[in-house]
């Protein structure tokens, strides 16, 4: 069974593998979002942390810039010394409380640095540009910021607070209170306590970074490191949150791949498992519609043949299916078939009854002959030549279970066979029949030619010798033989016509024909005084004309010629009904003929008498005549001195 | 008690008849030609039937010359009969024919003809053939007869 790969035949892979391709595309974009929350979610929460740095740096700043404030004002009220000395000890004193300070200076608008608090620690404010925040100072008039200073190994940053004194309705700008801070005092108040552990921190003012988390063999996660860029103080700071590619947020990527994996694998299974199914689906439901389709032409075959189409069962011998044209074949119905065991028993002609059963207890033990041949009865009578093929049907074990088979109808098969050995016949004896001929004709040639030239042989003797009688005797011989030489030829020649001329079959009043083929004897029926009486009610005939006069010329030429010395010579010609069939006769009182020569007298050359003047070609051309039209011819004679009938049939005018 | 040889010459065609019995005049020892002209007649003198019963004017032949084609019983018929007879079955039968058909030969051999012999057109031939017939099967041959 040779299918094509139709687009149909693929579906069942094509389906649950598209299913499965949609299913892990829609995974993957799954897979992906999900990372992206993930990174989303941890970018937040580094988002979150790096505001509340910012947030709580700016608390600290602005509680800074309060404690200046109470400073800056004790400048812009009193008078330099006792603002002077009112800072310092303010100044120690806030510096004191608060460990971020690491010192307070007072710088005027020039650059010096008037007052520094506590005196113990060296002035870094002397490093800086102060001209330059001074001038800023002077002009926004708001707190302010350093860059970061580095300062033995550890960096510093300073707070300036402009201070301005009232003269009339302006205020004059008259210096700074400089707060030196300690960057690595400030940081841990303001890293965030809600900081997830591992998180990464890195905190530059200006361009330097001031703190970093030490970070050494940590892997993090760029997409969601949180950026934060704050200007005030009239300075830039950075907050960067980097997260680590570790914990928690492992598990999750760790979770969401598993899952992942998981659902993909589930889904290949379902897809393998769905493709398995609807292929077996799909393949029972071709090879389904495929047995269907075979059982349908079978049927139809087996319903449309001629031949009987059969199954028996074994061992019982039911009939489990017969075709249509058994009951054509039998006259049984397929009913009466299927109705009880054996059934083959009634149609099969008595005679074969014991044959077929024979084969049937071989076809019991699966061993029955390929092809059988056996006559039957058909149901209204009718005896019938068939040939039976069979094939056993084995089960799994090798016990018959059943014969199938094709039954045929061979009677007009066996009848042509007969008909073809009885024509083979009929060739050969008509073969031989003319190599008889042949040799009959050439003997019967001779034969005068021999008495010809033997007497002509004497003539020349008696001539020389004198012998006028005894030639003349012999003369007359030699011309009696070249008569019958002639005689023969004639014959023959009519023998060949028989069938050779007249084609046309004609209905012929046979009174007439017989009253023709009279005439020709007119004279020797008188001369012999023979009473000729031909009945006036015979049949019309049908034939060839000039055959059939032929047929009665001879009849009656032969019962002339053997009439005898019959005083009262008598020929009867007419016709008569016998068993239905009608027939004519001819019929005479003369020397008749012996039974025994019933036969032979229709033999080409065969004469009864040496000394008829006949050929034996008449009668031979009697009985080709008949045989041309189909009849037949008998001849009756009760003896010798008993007189001859000749009865025959021809084919009647309708 | 005389010793001739009796030779029976069956043969229907009177002209050829005439023709043998010439020939045959010319053979120098005594003999006499019992002609007949048809199988029965030639059947019923063999066998001493009818006509022929009495045995001192049909005496049994020392030849038969048998023509095959013959009315009523054929020659062929006439040489079976002949050979089938115990008594008769040493009288040389000499077939004397004018057919040289082959199933002729073939039937008068299967029959035991002792002779096939064909009737020679030519004159002189056919007188001779006579007188060497004659010759061989009534002084050369030797029968139990």
């Amino acid at each position: 069974m040779s299918r094509k790969y139709s687009i149909n035949s693929l579906l069942p892979w094509i389906i649950p593998f598209s299913l499965f391709l949609i299913f892990l595309i829609g995974h993957l974009i799954m897979l992906s979002s999900s990372r992206s929350l993930i990174y989303e979610y941890v970018k937040n929460q580094s988002m979150y942390s790096a505001r509340e740095i910012n947030i709580r740096f700016h608390l600290l700043l602005y509680e800074r810039a309060k404690d200046l404030a109470h400073l800056a004002s004790l400048w812009s009220r009193y008078s330099p010394q006792t603002a002077s000395s009112l800072f310092l000890t303010d100044a120690a004193g806030i510096a004191s409380r608060e460990s971020t300070y690491y010192s307070i200076d007072y710088i005027d608008t020039i650059g010096r640095t008037l007052s520094h608090a506590p005196s113990d620690v060296p002035e870094i404010t002397k490093n800086l540009d102060s001209k330059h925040y001074l001038s800023c100072l002077a002009y926004t008039k708001k707190p302010l910021l350093s860059n970061p200073l580095r300062f033995n190994n550890r960096y510093r940053i300073v707070l300036f607070y402009p201070v301005f004194k009232k003269s009339g309705i302006d205020s004059v700008f008259i210096g700074t209170v400089a707060a030196t801070l300690r960057i690595r005092e400030i940081i841990p108040s303001i890293i965030s306590a809600s900081t997830p552990s591992g998180f990464h921190l890195k905190l530059k003012i200006d361009t330097t970074t001031v703190y970093e988390t030490d970070s050494i063999g940590t892997k993090y996660l760029n997409q969601s490191t949180a950026y934060l860029s704050v200007s005030d103080y009239g300075q830039q700071f950075t907050i960067t949150v980097f997260p680590p590619q570790h914990g928690d947020l492992d598990n999750l990527l760790a979770q969401s791949w598993l899952r992942f994996l998981m659902n993909i694998l589930a889904s290949f299974l379902a897809a393998v498992l769905l493709s398995v199914t609807m292929n077996a689906i799909y393949k029972s439901r071709i090879t389904g519609a495929e047995l269907e389709k075979s059982e349908q032409r079978f049927r139809r075959l087996a319903e449309n043949a001629r031949d009987m189409i059969f199954r028996i069962t074994l061992p019982e011998g039911k009939f489990e299916y017969v075709s249509p044209a058994a009951s054509l074949l039998t006259g049984y119905s397929q009913e009466e078939f299927y109705s009880e065991p054996l059934f083959f028993r009634k149609y099969v002609d008595p005679q074969w009854h014991q044959i077929v059963m024979d084969h049937f207890s071989k076809a019991v033990k699966g061993d029955i002959s390929p092809v059988i041949e056996y006559r039957i009865i058909s149901k209204s009578g009718e005896i019938r030549w068939v040939s039976q093929r069979n094939v056993t049907v084995f089960d799994q074990n090798g016990n018959p279970i059943a014969f199938e088979g094709i039954v045929t109808d061979i009677t007009d098969q066996k009848k042509a066979m007969a008909d073809r050995e009885r024509l083979i016949i009929e060739l050969e004896r008509k073969n031989a029949d003319l190599e008889r001929f042949t040799y009959t004709i050439s003997h019967e040639l001779k034969t005068p030619l021999i008495t010809i030239k033997g007497f002509l042989g004497y003539i020349e003797e008696e001539a020389a010798k004198g012998d006028i009688f005894q030639m003349h005797q012999d003369i007359l011989r030699i011309i009696s033989a070249t008569e019958t030489m002639q005689r023969l030829l004639n014959d023959l020649i009519e023998l060949s016509k028989v069938g050779t001329f007249s084609r046309i079959q004609e209905d012929i009043n046979t009174v007439e024909l017989v009253k023709k083929a009279t005439e020709r004897f007119s004279e020797r029926i008188k001369t012999g005084n023979i009473s000729l009486i031909i009945s006036e009610n015979m049949p019309d005939i049908k034939g060839y004309y000039r055959e059939l006069l032929e047929l009665f010329q001879n009849l009656i030429e032969n019962s002339i010629k053997f009439m005898g010395n019959q005083p009262k010579p008598e020929i009867r010609i007419g016709s008569g009904v016998l068993n239905g069939e009608t027939f004519f006769f001819i019929s005479d009182n003369g020397i008749g003929i012996e039974s025994r020569y019933r036969e032979r007298i229709f033999g080409l050359f065969n004469k009864l008498s040496p000394i008829s003047e006949g050929t034996g070609v008449g009668l031979t051309l009697v009985k080709r005549i008949i045989d041309l039209h189909g009849g037949w011819i008998r001849m009756e004679s009760q003896g010798s001195g008993q007189g001859t009938t000749f009865f025959f049939r021809l084919p009647l005018s309708e | 008690v005389e010793n001739r040889s009796i030779i029976l010459l069956v043969e229907d065609n009177e002209s050829h008849a005439l023709l043998a019995m010439r020939g045959l005049s010319q053979f120098p020892s005594k003999h006499s030609i019992i002609h007949v002209s048809d199988g029965e007649a030639a059947l019923d003198y063999i066998f001493r039937r009818g006509e022929y019963s009495n045995p001192r004017k049909s005496p049994t032949p020392n030849l038969i010359l048998l023509d095959l084609r013959l009315p009523r019983v054929d020659g062929i018929d006439v040489l079976r009969e002949i050979k089938n007879s115990e008594d008769h079955r040493a009288i040389p039968v000499v077939i004397l024919t004018s057919s040289m058909a082959e199933p002729d030969i073939v039937r008068a051999y299967f029959f035991y003809a002792n002779s096939y012999i064909v009737k020679p057109l030519d004159f002189e031939e056919f007188r001779r053939q006579m007188l060497e017939i004659a010759n061989y099967w009534l002084t050369r041959n030797i029968n139990p007869l």
